[in-house]
Parts: C-alpha cells; structure tokens; sequence
C-alpha cells in the first residue's frame, strides 16, 4: 500500500520539488545578489552592520546546503516569506486570491472540455471532409491568437462598445447578499469566454489527435462489421478510447490553463493569482512572485494528480491489474 | 503506463491531416513558408523604406493618408511602429526557436541514442520541465534574469526545449525500432555509426517543424511576456505596442481599432502560418494512418458489360441462392497505379449451404470476402460486378442500409476480431450494442439476449461482465461469434475464424460454428488457409489462386480429386489424419 502510493506521487513530488529548487537557486544564480531581490532594492545602499543584520535575519550568512535545507522546511510549514510590496506574508495574499483564480479557471476547464473534445472527436471523424479541416483549421488559428489581445479586443468590443459586461471583473465592495453569485458570474462571464476560446482550440486539437490514433485501431472495424452506427462508433468507441491519452495528457493541457489564466486576470483585473504574479513583476516584488509560481505549480500538480487518480475508471486494463 | 504510444509526443507533433495527402501537405506548408518570410522581409525592410518609425504627427492621430494607422500618444506612425516592433518580435521568436531546437534536438537525440539509463535520466528531467505551467515558469524565470529581448530569448528557447527534446526523443526511439536499424544492430554495427548513417538522416529533417512549432509558440509567449513587463519598454515590439495602447487608454477612446488590432492581427497571422506549416511538413516526414472504412461506392454503380451476359443467365438456376456473386472486380490502388486483387469472381451461396473459400495468403480471399459487404480498406474498390443477397444488390446498396444489414442480416467475424473487442467495455454490453444497434428492445432485455448468446458460445456467466484483456485468445473469439450470431443471421461471414489461435483451440472454434449452425437454415461462408477447418466445415469449396476462382466443387469432388495444380498443392499440404470424408 505504502510503496504503490510512493510509486503513484513519486513524478508528483519530484516536479514539486523540482519548482522549490528552481524557485530557490534563482536569486542566488541571477544577475545581483541574492539580498537584492529579498529586498526588492539595491542592497548596495546599507551599511555594513545593516547589512550582516540582514543577512543574518534571513539566514544568508550560512552556507548555501544549510541555507537550501532551511528553506524546504520552511515551505514544509508553509512558510512562503513576505512581500516586499505589501509587508504581509506570501501565504496570506496568495491564499486571498485563489478563490478567485478558481472560478476563473474551472469553469474555463469545464467549458473548453464540453467544446473542444466532441469538437476535436468530429474534426477526426472528418478529418478528410470539408468540417474536419474547417474545425482544424479554426482551432489552429484559435490557438495561434494570443489570449491577453482577445481580451483586450473583447473588452473594447462588449464591455466598453456594447455595455453589455463591466470592464473591470473584480466586485465593487459594497456588493453583499446573495447578488454576489449573480454579480460574480456577470463579471467572470468575458474573462471565461475569452479564455475559453484558446483552451477549447488546444483541447480540440489534442481530442482530435487522439481520436484519430484509435481510427487504425481494429475495435473499430469490428464495429463497423456489426453495423454499429457511425455516430455510436464515434461517440461509444473512438472518443470513450481517446480519453485515455486526453486524461494521461491533463498536465499540459493544464499548464495552457494556467498559462491563460495569467494574462486574462491581468487584463480583466481579475483580483486572482496570475494578476498577482503581474503585480510583483513589476513591483519587483520577488518572494510574492514566488510564491504565487509555487502555489500555482502545486495546483497543476493536484489537477493532474486527480487526473491520474481518475484514470482507472476509464481504463479497465489499469483498474484490475492495479489490485 | 498502459503500452499506448507516447502521448506528449501524440500531441505536441500530432499526425497532420489537414488539407489533402502530401501534396496537399507540401502547398499548405508553401502558403504557410511564404507568408512567414513576407512577414520578415517586411520587418527587416519596411523601416527602411518608410524611414523608421517617424515621430511627426500629432498624439492619438486617427488613420489618415500621412499615417494610415493613425499615431500613438507620442504622435509617432503606428506604421513604421508596427514594422519596427515585427523586427523585435520576430527576432525573439527565431532566436528562441533556434535555442529551444538546438538544446532540445540534443538532448533528444542524446536520450534517443543512449538509450537505457542516461535515457530514463533525461526524459525523467524533460517531463518534469514539461510538468511545470509553461507561462508562469518563463515568467519568473525571465523576471530574475530582468527584463528585456536578450532574456526573454533565452527563457523561452530554453523552456520550450523540454518540448523539443520530447518529440525528438521518442522520434529518434522510433527510427531505432524501424526493421533496417535493428537489423544493422543485429549484425552488430556500432552505435556511433548506426547514428550517423541511419538514425540522424531520419531524425534530423525532423527539427525542421520542431523549430517552426517552437518559433510558433515563442512569438506567443514573447507578446505575453513583454505584456506582462518583462519587455524593454524602449524598444518597440508587437506586444510593446499592445500594452502601451492599453495603457493609454485605447480601448476606452476607439483608438483600439488601429492601435491594438494590427499589431494583434500580425502575432496571430505568423503564429497560424508557422503552424500551418509545422502541419504541413509534419504531413511529409509522418507515415499516414491506414483505417477501414465502407468504400462509399454505394450510390455510384458503374455499369459493368462484363456482368451482363452473367446475370441473365443467372436465374436458370433452381432455387434463387441467398448470395450471388456475378463478375466481381476489385483493384487496389497503390503508388505504382492501381492493382488487380481479384479480377472476376462468380459464385453463389444457398440458403443453409456452407461454402469455404481456400487458397494461399495473398490469393485474394480475403478481400473477396470483405469485399462483400463493402469493409475493404480504403485503398481498394470494387470495379465490376454484382452482389446479390436475398434480392438486393450490396454493391449499390446506400451505406446506411447495408450498415443495417451488417450485424443483423449478415452476421460476421473479421479476421484477427479477437484482438478487435473494444479494451474498455466488458464483453457483455458489447454484445448488447450490436443487439441494440439493430433492436428496439429495452437494455434489461437485450442483456439477457446477450447473455444467453454468450451462453451458447460456451462463456460462463462469471465471465460476462470481463474485459477482453482477462479473457483468452479462445475466448475472445467465442465473444466475436456471439456477436455476430447474436441477431441470427441469414448468412455468416468468417474470415480466417481459427487464425493464430492454438491448435486445440481452433479445433473448438471450428466445432462451434458447426454446432451453431446445427438446426438453423443459417449460410456460412468460410475464408481460411486452413484446409482442414475448412472441409470440417463446408459443404462446397472455391479454391483462389492469384486474384481469381480456379476451382469450385463439393468438398469431396475438390479434395478427392483435385484439377488445378494450386488445389492440388493445398490438398498435399493436408495432414494425412484429417477427416477427408466430412459433408
């Protein structure tokens, strides 16, 4: 029991843990001193008791492995640091915000995986037809627009054109009582639309890629001989198939997500993560901005995690011989 | 985990099926080439041309003749600013493309050719980079390096080289399993020259879309990067352009529409033309997936003179047979023009007959026999004749009918089936499909049709709900016969049924069928190489020789006394202990 959880969490630690040694070399190997970027300014400016202080405040003066082993305890208690910026710690403004960067990205997810893998299953089924290409094809060019300029170009259009959302997504404070349901999807309504059009373009175009796999494969030809209808075929053999490397693929497919969900919050004002993570750019507010990074690793990482957990459902090889 | 092929491989360098064939592969990458290299050119000359970025007009200018895109809030040419920031953007996007290809392609290749230890070591590592949000990695990445052109290149060429060294990776594994290279290593050609002579003239042509991919992505991820402030705001760039206009207010005053779109317009119309032509030369370095399909030949019947004189002939026979088969032609098409797989077939199937169609692999038998019901691959068509069952012609039938007709009519029993059960639904509901494909019957009903089908096959009912990976070779086939049989058939197709099933099995299978067929007015028609299954079986055989019927009798007369020397071979090949009496 034990060692089959190790084996399952094992890539899951090392990716987590791979972000923790990145995120801990970077002020120590980037251009400057390591104080500098503790501080968010020039560490030149102190004086030379200030600065043993300092360093000593921060455990600097130790050697580099007591150091890194110091900082995988703290992150072990949760201990993020403290912004530069703001004073407070990490954790507390990270934690503030994920709420926020849920209920941009799950719903995105939802809706981009409702569009994207029946669209993509279609885009293979036809893929030497007129539909197959056309969906490709929009997808490519989906894919290919950079999501903060289609938020930008939405916000010109339908919320500053049409009035038909607020500019800015974030709730006015005065805003309380069961109106803030309603409020909140108003507002997250064009950042998830915008955001959904890319995601559901990649979506598409890797549903397609694996529901085109399973076309050479032989179930589909016995099916054919048993006059199973093509839409049955399609919908019951093809995609139900092609779910398993969409699910084996969620790693990728997430990190888009997030990578979307970056730009769009900075661009809608979304009082989320990935704004976060611009504000501390340009405050050079760096503890923030990592993080803000590490919290969004270990979120791919649990997604992914219950991607993976939720593959044996669908893959009866996997399920019995994992007994 | 499962033994399905490398998905991130799948999906980063998905099989390209855009547009039509490689030609078609070959003009889409052409338009897609042409476009990116117009793009660069007029990054590269256009300034000279308009004279830089020119600071003459007044702050937030609508388009005019002086300045078709009007000016920013500095007055200058959103023109010459637009051809001026295509330099920067571009620039990033090759130069990261080129990093991410170099160091990637190396370490793919290094994995792919080491393989073992050092292999695991650093596909280990590429998947843990490629585990890692894309985005928020550059972006903390680039923030300590600081903001500017020189490290947005390098943060996003060296993370995207995760992405590269993937797909070179399981592409050099690839060519290492192709049949020459395992021969050479077999006769113990040494690594460094198997390399060099085979692996890397088929693995190097294959950068050429991973570099155009990463150059893709990269202009991508340099226009959000420069947006979320690791640009150098002195330069100008196409994502520069983008931020400053939001930060100047463009959306709120309309001056979006020429201060925002074109700089947009252009990240998105490189990006699609590098990825139109990604596609398109992946399309030539990828094999092509071949998959059954109905020929679709349906509704286009050509006459065929050759059938004519056939099917007036035809009804002087006494009963009218349940299949008849009259100047059946099929072609297959291939590189070198079309070939003849079976070049004039005639023959006819009674009601309760059971008919075995014998010869040598590559006769044509089995392309005869899916050839009835229109399930050949889509290389091949069927050029003349006609297909007669029980009044209908299959040969011009619509797709949708004959579809019906599949799995109720004519039940059947594709060669290799037993590998063909869908691996994820157990073996009882994928009786129940094929009942419900054809019934109007509720799912608790059709589940006891199913069951007791799987009954008659000899699988017991602990077995129903398996799936087929915890069912033998045997077994999965009985699964296969229920199926077809499932909606009782006037005729049964079986093509090689006892094929690459052990010896004691395949005289079970062949029992089977004849104790199915016990009883019924059921027709057989039997393909197999296998004699001895076959004269167990039937009451008359065709023996096939190279594309066409060389002999047809009833299993005694054939096997007695054999007339063409390609039965006579068979016939010899017969294990002297074999029932020669049977029907």
């Amino acid at each position: 029991m034990v060692r089959r959880v190790a084996v399952r969490l094992g890539p899951y630690v090392l990716v987590l843990w791979a972000a923790l040694t990145i995120s801990f070399a970077l002020p120590r190997i980037a251009p400057g001193e390591p104080l500098d970027y503790l501080l968010g300014y020039d560490a030149g400016v102190l004086s030379a008791e200030e600065r043993s202080a300092v360093l000593a405040q921060y455990g600097l003066d130790r050697p580099v492995p007591e150091q890194y082993v110091a900082y995988l305890a703290g992150i072990v208690r949760g201990e993020l640091g403290t912004s530069v910026r703001t004073g407070r710690p990490v954790r507390e403004m990270v934690a503030g915000r994920l709420g926020w960067t849920l209920a941009l990205a799950i719903p995105t997810l939802v809706l981009a995986l409702l569009i994207g893998v029946p669209l993509g299953a279609l885009a293979a089924w036809r893929r030497r037809r007129r539909t197959g290409v056309a969906l490709t094809a929009t997808a490519l060019l989906l894919t290919s627009v950079p999501a903060f300029w289609l938020g930008l170009i939405g916000i010109a259009v339908f919320a500053a054109g049409l009035g038909w959302f607020p500019v800015i997504a974030a709730l006015p404070l005065t805003t309380s009582g069961p109106v803030v349901v309603l409020e909140l999807a108003r507002r997250l309504a064009l950042p998830v639309l915008t955001l959904t059009v890319g995601i559901a373009g990649w979506m598409l175009l890797t549903s397609r890629a694996a529901v085109e796999a399973t076309l050479g494969e032989p179930y589909l030809q016995l099916a054919r001989a048993n006059g199973i209808p093509e839409r049955d075929i399609l919908r019951r053999h093809a995609l139900r198939n092609a779910l398993l490397p969409v699910t084996t693929n969620a790693g990728l497919t997430l990190g888009a997500l997030v990578g979307g969900v970056v730009v769009i919050e900075t661009v809608f004002s979304v009082p989320g993560i990935g704004s976060l993570m611009y504000a501390s750019v340009l405050a050079r507010d760096y503890p923030t901005l990592q993080g803000a990074f590490l919290v969004t690793v270990a979120a791919v990482i649990g997604a992914n995690l219950l991607a993976d957990l939720a593959y044996p459902r669908l893959d009866p090889r996997v399920r019995r011989s994992g007994r | 985990m499962t033994g399905q092929p490398d998905v991130v491989a799948m999906v980063l360098a998905p099989a390209p099926t855009l547009g039509r064939r490689t030609r078609g592969g070959g003009r889409l990458a052409a338009a897609g080439a042409a476009t990116v290299i117009a793009m660069c050119l007029l990054a590269l000359a256009g300034p000279v041309l308009v004279g830089g970025v020119l600071t003459d007009g007044a702050p937030f200018g609508s388009p005019s003749l002086a300045h078709p895109l009007g000016t920013d809030d500095l007055g200058r040419d959103m023109v010459g600013l637009l051809l001026v920031g295509g330099r920067t953007s571009l620039a990033i996007a090759l130069v990261a493309a080129t990093i991410a290809t170099v160091a990637g392609g190396a370490l793919g290749l290094t994995a792919g050719l080491l393989a073992g230890r050092a292999d695991m070591v650093i596909a280990r590592g590429l998947d843990i980079v490629l585990a890692l949000p894309f985005l928020p990695l550059v972006l903390v990445v680039g923030a300590f390096l600081g903001p500017g052109p020189v490290g947005e290149a390098l943060v996003i060429g060296l993370a995207w080289s995760a992405h590269t060294g993937r797909v070179i990776r399981s592409q050099t594994l690839e060519a290492r399993s192709r049949p020459h290279v395992q021969a050479a290593r077999a006769m113990g050609a040494p690594m460094a020259w198997l390399a060099r002579r085979h692996l890397l003239p088929i693995v190097t042509p294959l950068l050429v879309p991973q570099f155009v991919r990463a150059a893709g992505a990269a202009l991508i991820a340099e226009a959000s990067l420069t947006f979320l402030g690791l640009g150098d705001p002195t330069i100008p760039s196409w994502g520069g352009t983008i931020a400053f206009g939001q930060a100047r207010g463009a959306l709120l005053s309309g001056a979006w529409t020429w201060w925002i779109v074109p700089p947009g317009l252009c990240i998105a119309l490189v990006v699609t033309a590098l990825a139109v032509t990604g596609f398109g030369l992946e399309e030539r370095v990828q094999p092509r997936i071949a998959h059954w399909t109905d020929d679709g030949q349906g509704r286009s019947p050509t006459p065929a003179t050759a059938s004519m004189s056939e099917s007036a002939a035809s009804p002087a026979s006494a009963a009218t047979p349940l299949l008849a088969v009259t100047g059946l032609a099929i072609e297959y098409a291939t590189d070198r023009g079309p070939v003849r797989a079976v070049r004039r077939a005639d023959f006819s199937v009674g009601e309760g007959e059971v008919v075995g169609i014998v010869g040598d692999s590559g006769s044509g038998k089995s392309t005869l026999a899916m050839a009835l019901v229109r399930l050949t691959s889509s290389a091949a068509r069927t050029t003349a004749g006609s297909i007669r069952f029980a009044d209908r012609d299959l040969r011009t039938l619509g797709a949708d009918e004959l579809r019906r007709l599949r799995g109720d009519r004519i039940g059947l029993v594709p060669q290799n089936a037993m590998q063909g059960l869908d691996p994820v639904i157990d073996v009882q509901a994928q009786v129940v499909e094929v009942i419900r494909a054809h019934r109007t019957i509720d799912a608790r009903a059709a589940g006891e049709r199913a069951s007791a089908m799987l009954r008659r096959v000899g699988i017991d009912d602990a077995r129903h709900h398996a799936y087929p990976h915890e069912l033998s070779g045997g077994m999965r086939q009985r699964v296969v016969i229920a199926m077809a049989l499932v909606n009782d058939p006037a005729l049964l197709i079986a093509d090689e049924p006892t094929t690459g099933l052990d010896v004691i099995v395949q005289h079970e299978i062949a029992d089977l069928l004849a104790e199915l067929r016990e009883g019924t007015r059921m027709s057989m028609v039997i393909v197999s190489h296998d004699l001895p299954t076959v004269v167990r079986l039937a009451d008359r055989i065709l023996v096939m020789s190279d594309g066409a019927i060389v002999e047809a009798g009833s299993v005694n007369r054939v096997i007695g006394a054999p007339e063409h020397p390609a039965t006579a071979r068979l016939v010899r090949a017969l294990p002297r202990l074999a029932p020669t009496g049977a029907g």
